[in-house]
């Protein structure tokens, strides 16, 4: 990669941000789901997303529930 | 007492439908394009047969949609291999785009303008065409299509 900043147009620079807010929020998901799937606690997920255990649980403990996936919300393994 | 300009049952189908289409696109928000497919699906009204004569149908929006994706990563040098909604599960539930809403809001000055009672599909076609954020033009000319050219079928 020559250069990260290929625009510099605004218009189209904000446009691609909505698009890669898209992006990292379907990666989130994805990434949350295969953690808690391996058998990763709120607080482990929430440690790496830099993140409170909190906001993991607002954000997917309702999408996780609705896929029936169990959720382990403590630290211990 | 003045007559109140409301959404024709038409227009509330190409709403409930573009909202429709997003949902299941799993996308974030409903955007003016999701309408903008809403309005060509609709093959009975006006409005989706201007856009069917143009060769815009609801599969020529989505695939002009994905490109304009690529290339709008691509101008900030991100490169991907395949579509966003490869990344992962999608939202649940959009919310309307602020370009969304701004259609809605020029489509009933479409009406209001134009003298007609109620607002019709034709005019929330208008009101997106007549946007300038929400990648309208951006997609309509990937698709090959002059938006002013198409709004002046109307």
């Amino acid at each position: 990669m020559e250069t990260l900043i290929a625009t510099t147009d605004p218009a189209e620079g904000l446009a691609a941000v909505v698009r890669l807010r898209e992006l990292a929020d379907r990666l989130e998901r994805e990434h949350v789901d295969r953690a808690v799937r391996a058998g990763w606690s709120l607080v482990q997920i929430a440690e790496v997303l830099g993140v409170s255990r909190q906001a993991v649980q607002k954000k997917h403990a309702k999408r996780l529930k609705a896929d029936g996936v169990q959720l382990r919300g403590g630290r211990r393994a | 007492m003045p007559d109140r300009h409301r959404f024709t049952k038409e227009a509330q189908r190409v709403v409930a439908d573009g909202h429709r289409r997003a949902q299941r696109a799993g996308a974030t928000a409903v955007e003016p394009r999701h309408l903008l497919a809403a309005i060509a699906a609709d093959g009975g009204t006006a409005a989706g047969r201007t856009l069917a004569t143009a060769g815009l149908d609801p599969e020529t929006i989505d695939e002009a949609a994905g490109r304009d994706d690529r290339a709008l990563l691509a101008a900030v040098g991100v490169h991907l291999d395949g579509d966003i909604a490869k990344a992962g599960p999608g939202a649940s539930k959009p919310r309307f785009a602020p370009a969304t809403k701004r259609a809605l809001e020029l489509s009933y000055k479409a009406a209001v303008e134009r003298g007609d009672k109620d607002i019709g599909a034709e005019h929330v076609l208008l009101g997106v065409l007549g946007l300038d954020t929400g990648r309208v033009r951006e997609i309509l000319e990937t698709a090959g299509i002059a938006p002013d050219e198409l709004a002046a079928k109307l």
